[in-house]
């Protein structure tokens, strides 16, 4: 399963942002299939950023 | 006088109701990699999310209402667990009171059959009526191996591999490193290290004789030999499911033995002896101290056609009394020069044999001791 960070514009786009981890500062945690009708490379113009699990764990140690 | 009277009623259309479970964020469906050890998804970042949706239509007002928030009654049943524990409210998952969404942040065990229930209810205050609701899903987690292509490789090779431990060179421990790889990626993993002995593989040190080559790593992922005790042993390694071989054996590489005159080649009659020397070369040169790794026989024929052995080291003597004083008659020296085997375990009656404590090792000529020129 891939994982990205993705910005808070496209978070609010994809309305994860209720059940996903995050903030508005340093983004929201999801994964690929978070993108589903997005599309991965839409999401990746978008700014989303594929992190591995052991970033995502990192990530939402520092929430 | 009292008035008679009439009643009249107020009748509403039922509420038409739509009432559906929206998963979001995931599946019910989780699955678990064996190999990799991680659930996909991994719920305790990415949460499993479930939302009911109600919409509810008066016919008689023309209005259609979308939303959850005028559920009643709203209960979320959970029975899961991860590590062998139950899912706790609060903790493992929780509901959204407003939404009634439920979120789950931790990961099923896989040999568990979860089950997920919901019960709520809609007033409809115009005529009394409650609607019920309810739905329940199964929640459980497959298991399996990483759907990337596994290999296993020893040394870095893969299926099979030849390890050569060269007899005159460095006869201390040698690791075998294995790793197992889903496509490109290593995987963290078990690993069991098995030995091909008597047409089957079995577990190191389970044999009929001890693996005095084995120092240690039977269930690591870097098995750790000692190269003195290697002959010729056959490896297996399993991992995730996969399997690699590798042999390693005892190896000379290139050399020549051979045999020379010191002194007695021409017989005089001041001659006392015949001295001869046996020396091996490979491509570095004459190889210190052969008998350490060649079982050396030096043999003398006194040029009658018979062989005697007359050394075990690297130089031999012949005495003139021994010599033959028929001028027709070529004296020679013989040279038997057999590799040394790895030190084996001596074993007597199909038992090793101890000494103090441990057991006797040898080290044997590995051919036939065959006279002949």
């Amino acid at each position: 399963m891939k994982y990205y960070i993705v910005p808070a514009e496209l978070a609010d786009k994809l309305k994860i942002k209720s059940f996903r981890s995050g903030n508005d500062k340093i983004g929201y945690l999801c994964n690929a299939g978070d993108f589903a009708t997005y599309g991965i490379e839409s999401a990746v113009a978008a700014g989303a950023k594929l992190v591995t699990e052991q970033e995502a764990i990192e990530f939402y140690n520092t929430l | 006088m009292k008035i008679k009277s009439t009643t009249g009623h107020v009748i509403y259309r039922p509420l038409v109701y739509d009432f559906n479970m929206l998963e979001i964020g995931g599946s019910w469906l989780q699955k678990y990699d064996v190999t990799a050890k991680e659930y996909i998804p991994n719920r305790a970042l990415t949460p499993y999310v479930l939302r009911p949706y109600l919409g509810v239509e008066d016919l008689d007002a023309g209005v259609k209402m979308v939303g959850t928030y005028a559920l009643v009654n709203v209960s979320w049943t959970v029975d899961a667990q991860h590590d062998g524990i139950k899912f706790v409210l609060g903790t493992d998952y929780s509901v959204n009171d407003s939404t009634h969404e439920l979120i789950i942040r931790q990961n099923c065990d896989s040999y568990y059959a979860g089950k997920i229930r919901f019960e709520g209810e809609y007033v409809d205050s115009r005529r009394g009526d409650t609607q019920h609701f309810s739905w329940s899903h199964d929640m459980s987690t497959v298991a399996a191996a990483t759907s990337a292509k596994m290999i296993l490789r020893i040394n870095g090779n893969r299926q099979s591999c030849k390890v050569n431990v060269y007899a005159l060179g460095d006869i201390s421990v040698l690791t075998l490193p294995a790793q197992l790889y889903a496509g490109n990626d290593e995987v963290d993993a078990t690993y069991h290290w098995q030995v091909f002995d008597n047409n089957i593989w079995r577990d190191i040190n389970t044999g009929n004789t001890p693996d005095l080559w084995y120092v240690q790593g039977a269930d690591d992922k870097n098995l750790i030999i000692n190269r003195a005790y290697i002959q010729r042993v056959l490896f297996r390694c399993l991992s995730g499911g996969q399997s690699a071989t590798c042999l390693v054996r005892r190896w000379y590489g290139q050399y020549d033995a051979d045999i020379r005159f010191v002194t007695g080649k021409y017989i005089t009659d001041d001659t006392l002896k015949c001295v001869g020397e046996a020396n091996v070369t490979n491509r570095q040169g004459d190889i210190l101290d052969p008998c350490k790794f060649f079982d050396i026989e030096i043999l003398f024929n006194d040029g009658t056609g018979h062989w005697t052995s007359v050394s075990t080291s690297e130089t031999a003597e012949v005495n003139r009394s021994e010599l033959n004083a028929d001028t027709t008659l070529e004296h020679k020296f013989g040279l038997l020069c057999r590799e040394k085997t790895a030190l084996l375990p001596i074993t007597m009656g199909g038992k090793p044999v101890t000494m103090g404590g441990k057991f006797a090792c040898g080290q044997f000529p590995n051919t036939e001791r065959i006279i002949e020129e």
